[in-house]
């Protein structure tokens, strides 16, 4: 791998730039070698060349001074950086930056857990900190808080948020569970938002809004800031917890589903984040497609049965969870299980009817409980050399549009010679529709194929109204061209906020299709 | 424990007359116990392997016996992937030999990366037909040692075996990353990818 520069920056004054990091963090955290270190920083789930998003380099400071020095030798050398935390964001770009020659801003050290309240149940963090890292914490302490991990326990419990991740307990809309942050601005200005702007505030993770606007979404999927620590309200350990499953057996059974759990949802008698899992979701996890099937395109239907039947799984399986006291759970089942029986064809499932190694059933049964694990990754040896990026639609909770949405992926998809493998993320009033696009990443063919369906998939939502809750490095402008209301008013605003905030361009450039000023004309 | 360049090499040029012939006398069931008691410091080498219930139990067996430390990993539970955690903490100035589904080793490469330098990566895949692909990236000394020995080893559990005594040679940083593909006979089980990575400092 040949090594790049920063955009606009000479080879004479990179050398000088990286001479000035390296007096800021130490030789040790600033990585530069092409053959060793770099390709750790790129995406390994890439649709399109590496050398797109190939960086120049990585820095790694231990805390905010670092921080605030590496800030001043960027906007000195007006260098763009690439701002990761725990840099596991793969299917949406992993650590990999928007450009090629960013240097990757790594805050993998900054990894301390500054505070466990267990009376107001909540934890203060740093950038770094993992799922697994605060679960390792809580159980070392003894503490009766619960982690909300997304379902790779490797990724981190501010980034992940940052960027409107999703987790499985009640507490699974990490965005909604975030309270206090601090945040250091492109000119090393550090800021506290809501009650935090109080010196000795009391109620600093305990109340959101503080007073005047409240501006932490601000710095979420954005460019605008980096953030240095989060408050994330953790769920206490209820008296009872009992994760169920319910399994149907037509494709067509995704409209009753939809319009079933809708009320309970709305009632919060299905108060987790629960899921609408599709079966080749549920299959990939735990077997390869090879072991069924070596045909080209998509699963013929008689294999899809024959799966279902070994795996007992339905066509569509629907993951919840009851917590809380026994008589509470019992109460609550009852009015669940009378609302889907209605649906032909609906089995019911609890730990005990599901077997030991059932690896789908397992995972999730942690996940509900916040139990960080790596399980879902399994879904990379569905096919050899297994890569996926997702594609991530919001929808409606009913029936209507999970059947649209759905049969304007399965449709495309199948028609590019992919499968559908896909889940239904079921949060406060709508759907993430996440469809994992798996293809092999050692094909350029299906990879340049694979990548042509995303885009197409971006438009074809679009059109019907429907729009990305994240995405891909690689579509970060396409999707924030689709949220183009009035003139593009909010894209808009955004850049006028960037200007103002980071006038040097120095975070993140081109994250979720903001460009600072002066690069503006270039966008990819 | 962190080791010198200097000191890693002095190691190294003790023991790696071990080497890979070591493993397969293990697998061909000749005692090995006088062989590897003569190697020193075994605590320098750590085989890291997808706890399978298809290809574990051998496995273990075969590295306990060359005298490497171990630790399987499972993608699954809280528990394990800490433990794994811990292993790699207190694995620092360790080479490592690693063996799993693709999926797993992907997942350990993302925690090794990039503080430690992956020397070699093989891809080990059934082909249609009675085949098994595999496909290495990484330093040319170690690739050419393992080729010789695909078609010697029985499974999976064997292949740890070699590919475990390997985190035994000595390798030098400079040299150019290749590529090789090779097929052999087909081990029982599923794909497979397997990893050898070196402290940062001794590569
Ligand atoms: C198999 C699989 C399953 C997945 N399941 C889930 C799931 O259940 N839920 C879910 O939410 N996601 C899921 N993902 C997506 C992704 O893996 C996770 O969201 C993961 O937590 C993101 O990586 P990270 O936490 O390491 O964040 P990072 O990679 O560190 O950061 C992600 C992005 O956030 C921004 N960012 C990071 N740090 C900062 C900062 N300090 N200040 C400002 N901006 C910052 C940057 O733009 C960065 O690119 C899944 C992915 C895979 C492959």
């Amino acid at each position: 791998m040949e090594s790049v520069l920063p955009p606009g920056i000479k080879r004479e004054q990179f050398a000088a730039l990286l001479a000035d990091l390296k007096k800021v963090v130490g030789r040790e955290f600033v990585f530069t070698d092409t053959q060793w270190e770099l390709p750790a920083y790129n995406d390994a789930y890439l649709t399109t060349p590496a050398e797109l998003h190939q960086p120049s380099a990585a820095v790694a400071p231990a805390n905010v001074e670092e921080l605030q020095r590496v800030l001043e030798v960027a906007r000195h050398y007006k260098a763009p950086l690439w701002t990761i935390s725990t840099g596991k964001n793969f299917a949406y770009g992993g650590p990999a930056p928007r450009k090629a020659g960013y240097i990757v801003l790594d805050l993998k050290r900054m990894n301390r857990i500054l505070e466990v309240n267990e009376k107001h149940g909540y934890a203060v963090v740093e950038p770094g900190v993992s799922y697994m890292d605060l679960y390792r914490h809580l159980q070392k302490i003894g503490s009766k808080l619960w982690v909300d991990c997304a379902a790779p326990g490797w990724g981190g419990v501010l980034p992940n948020m940052t960027e409107h991740g999703v987790g499985y307990t009640p507490y699974g809309d990490h965005v909604t569970m975030q309270c206090g942050m601090e945040v250091m601005l492109a000119d090393g200005t550090l800021v506290q938002t809501g009650m935090g702007a109080l010196p000795g505030s009391q109620t600093n993770h305990l109340y959101k809004y503080g007073l005047g606007p409240s501006v932490d979404g601000l710095f979420t999927q954005s460019n605008f800031g980096v953030v240095t620590k989060v408050g994330m309200w953790l769920m206490p350990e209820p008296p009872g917890y009992r994760p169920y499953m319910i399994t149907f057996e037509k494709e067509s059974d995704l409209h009753a589903i939809t319009e079933v759990l809708r009320p309970l949802k709305v009632n919060m008698l299905i108060p987790a984040v629960a899921m609408t899992v599709e079966m080749l979701w549920e299959a990939a996890v735990q077997i390869t497609r090879r072991d069924y099937y070596t045909g080209k395109g998509p699963i013929p239907d008689s294999v899809r049965k024959k799966m279902r039947s070994d795996l007992k799984i339905g066509a569509w399986n629907f993951y919840g969870a009851l917590y809380g006291p026994p008589p509470m759970m019992d109460n609550t089942w009852e009015v669940i299980h009378d609302a889907f029986a209605s649906i032909p064809g609906a089995k019911f499932y609890f730990d005990e009817d599901r077997s030991k190694d059932d690896v789908a059933w397992q995972y999730r049964k942690k996940l509900g409980a916040g139990i960080p694990n790596m399980t879902e990754y399994n879904v990379m040896n569905w096919i050899p050399n297994g890569a996926h990026i997702d594609f991530s639609p919001i929808s409606p909770v009913t029936g209507a549009d999970a059947t649209k949405q759905y049969e304007l992926i399965r449709d495309r998809c199948n028609k590019a010679g992919f499968d559908y493998c896909g889940e239904f993320a079921v949060g406060w009033r709508d759907m993430h529709h996440i469809f994992c696009l798996t293809f092999d990443r050692n094909d350029a063919k299906q990879k340049a194929r694979a990548n042509k369906l995303f885009g197409d998939l971006v438009d074809a939502a679009a059109a019907a109204g429907y729009g990305e809750y994240r995405t891909h490095v690689d579509f970060m402008d396409r999707i924030a061209g689709t949220y183009n209301w009035n003139d593009s008013a909010l894209l808009r605003m955004h850049e006028k906020v960037k200007d103002v905030v980071d006038p040097s361009g120095i975070l993140s450039p081109g994250k979720m299709g903001i460009w600072p000023k002066s690069m503006r004309k270039g966008k990819a | 424990m962190s080791i010198t360049l200097s000191s890693r090499r002095t190691f190294l040029q003790a023991t790696v007359r071990g080497g890979a012939a070591l493993p397969l006398l293990t697998s061909l069931g000749v005692a090995t116990n006088a062989i590897a008691s003569d190697l020193t410091e075994t605590e320098n080498s750590l085989c890291l392997f997808e706890a399978d219930a298809a290809m574990g139990a051998d496995m273990a067996a075969g590295v306990r016996q060359i005298g490497l430390a171990y630790q399987t990993v499972t993608l699954d539970d809280a528990a394990g992937w800490s433990a794994m955690l811990d292993t790699l903490e207190s694995a620092r100035g360790r080479s490592l030999a690693v063996l799993g589904r693709p999926a797993t080793v992907f997942a350990v490469r993302g925690m090794l990366e990039p503080t430690w330098r992956v020397v070699l990566e093989g891809r080990h895949g059934r082909q249609v037909g009675s085949q098994m692909r595999h496909e290495f990236a990484g330093l040319d000394a170690p690739m050419k040692q393992l080729a010789g020995w695909l078609d010697r080893v029985r499974d999976p559990a064997q292949y740890a075996v070699v590919l475990a005594s390997m985190t035994r040679g000595e390798f030098s940083a400079d040299a150019e990353r290749k590529t090789l593909d090779l097929n052999s006979h087909v081990w029982p089980g599923s794909d497979l990818v397997s990893l050898l990575a070196w402290p940062k400092g001794v590569v």
